[in-house]
């Protein structure tokens, strides 16, 4: 046959190519595997930055927020300086993801008390600026909330390549580890379906 | 509106408005069949009676050809002139005497046109379509309305794509549907950028987890959103220029309204959010608010045009378009 003749590859020779063959497909897989992980870990980080985008569109509104309270509810100086101080340790940038987060929570929960002051002020509720205010504060929310949860599911199929066989193998190797989900903050359970 | 206040207001509309025209309705629905039945049974005969003689004839070439199409075009004005010349007044009338009149009964200040419909460019630029080029458009029966700050509108659609190949004699023409329906538009109450489609989900549904591998590939509508809803995910499949816009459009409360209003409808249903609008396609298979012909004009058919009604009407208080907490007022 034309394989064994004279000049054609031996037993030995047949094996070293399959090897070759295998050995190949096996680093293509390898890489395709990689490959998935950094495309998920990029998409995690890009959801991140999403969410850190919307969050400073929020501390924007805050300044503005602070003046229009203290115009009409000047009893309400604690809350109005807990809100700045905790605005100004935000944007300093110093902190972890965790203290972030938790930060954050803090903020919004904040910010919200400071809209609910409309109800006990009704001057500041009939002002056109708070009204204002009200709406860009509702959609940010709405797109925080959005973000999160594109977040989240970047995060879920993240940490689904780390757990799963056999590209957790490749997720350890790498160094790729599970993330932790956005989760919402007890006060903003609940909160009004739209 | 609730189900219970529709139907009641039906009832009143039609007791005070519709049931004293039924009998006159009836009456000219029957002299217009009798009259395009008359003119059938007079011309098909005749024509068949023509076509049978020139078959006999045995003609063929050139003259054959010429004879027969000659024939051909006479049955066709045969079946059609008495049509138009007597059902196209029966239409007309119906429409005005007792659609449009039901129409304002549905809610104050929407109106009738029952020649216009949804706009050419409004239907393209919606990109609800995107699976072929659109070439032949026509629609009727545009509803106009508006409830609180959200003026919607919609009417019947029937759009084409129409291709052609092969050249001279050899040239064929090819007819694609691409929507046949009623269509649906409404200013959505956010503002946002870019789009977002919410069409049926096929692929999943026949073929689990491998139709939803298969749904990650390129689409035209944009990249894949996976949604947090199982119930909405069964249903439908999201493709989007943006997954946070996406969400932002598609929060969990509208994601269940969607989900509800397939629910109710039965239908297939596309929608769409581009252009800071709502874009709704009903694929209803059926030609609606026109008149029978054959049948006796009952009750029904004005209820189940009211039903119809209820759907599109019924979007706003629905999905809550008029829910005015955001930017845009």
């Amino acid at each position: 046959m034309a394989c064994f003749a004279p000049g054609g590859l031996g037993a030995d020779a047949m094996t070293t190519t399959w090897w070759l063959i295998g050995g190949g497909a096996l680093a293509l897989v390898v890489i395709g595997m990689f490959n998935t992980l950094v495309r998920r870990r990029n998409a995690a980080d890009n959801a991140f930055a999403a969410v850190d985008a919307y969050l400073t569109m929020r501390y924007d509104l805050i300044p503005n927020l602070v003046a229009t309270v203290k115009a009409y509810a000047q009893h309400e100086r604690e809350t109005l300086a807990l809100v700045v101080e905790q605005r100004q340790q935000a944007l300093a940038g110093n902190l972890d993801v965790d203290a972030r987060v938790r930060l954050d929570n803090s903020i919004a929960h904040g910010v919200q008390r400071l809209m609910a002051l409309g109800e006990a002020y009704p001057e500041l509720k009939a002002s056109h600026n708070f009204q204002q205010l009200q709406r860009a504060l509702n959609e940010v929310e709405e797109r925080i909330s959005a973000a999160r949860r594109a977040f989240n599911a970047c995060v879920l199929e993240l940490n689904n390549a780390v757990d799963m066989f056999p590209i957790n193998l490749v997720a350890g190797i790498a160094g790729f580890k599970r993330r932790a989900f956005f989760e919402a903050p007890e006060f903003a359970r609940g909160a009004v379906r739209v | 509106m609730s189900a219970d206040a529709s139907a009641e207001r039906f009832h009143a509309h039609f007791q005070e408005v519709v049931r004293s025209q039924l009998v006159s309705v009836n009456q000219h629905r029957t002299r217009t069949m009798r009259a395009i039945v008359g003119w059938w049974s007079v011309l098909v005969p005749v024509l068949l009676a023509i076509g049978y003689g020139l078959m006999q004839l045995d003609l063929s070439g050139d003259a054959g050809k010429f004879c027969f199409s000659v024939w051909f075009f006479g049955l066709f004005v045969a079946l059609i002139v008495p049509w138009t010349k007597y059902y196209d007044p029966f239409r007309k009338s119906f429409k005005q005497q007792l659609i449009a009149p039901l129409i304002r009964a549905y809610r104050d200040g929407m109106t009738y046109a029952p020649e216009d419909s949804v706009k050419r460019d409004e239907f393209d630029d919606s990109g609800m379509f995107r699976e072929r080029s659109l070439t032949n458009f026509k629609g009727e029966d545009r509803v106009d309305g508006c409830i609180g700050a959200t003026p919607f509108h919609f009417s019947e659609v029937d759009a084409e794509n129409v291709t052609s190949s092969g050249s001279g004699s050899n040239k064929k023409r090819h007819t694609y549907p691409i929507f046949r329906g009623l269509f649906y538009v409404a200013e959505f109450n956010k503002d946002f950028n870019g789009t977002a489609y919410v069409l049926p989900d096929r692929a999943q549904r026949l073929l689990g987890s491998v139709g939803q591998m298969l749904q990650s590939g390129k689409s035209p509508y944009g990249e894949l959103v996976k949604l947090e809803d199982p119930e909405f995910e069964r249903e439908f499949v999201v493709y989007s220029s943006g997954q946070v816009e996406a969400r932002y459009i598609l929060s969990s409360a509208m994601m269940q309204q969607l989900h509800a209003l397939k629910m109710r409808t039965k239908k297939k249903l596309r929608i769409g959010f581009a252009n800071s609008r709502l874009y709704v396609a009903i694929a209803s298979g059926k030609n609606h608010f026109e008149p029978r012909l054959f049948r006796e004009i009952q009750r029904s058919l004005f209820r189940e045009y009211w039903d119809v009604l209820d759907i599109f009407v019924g979007i706003v208080e629905e999905l809550n378009l008029n829910t005015r907490i955001w930017t845009k007022s």
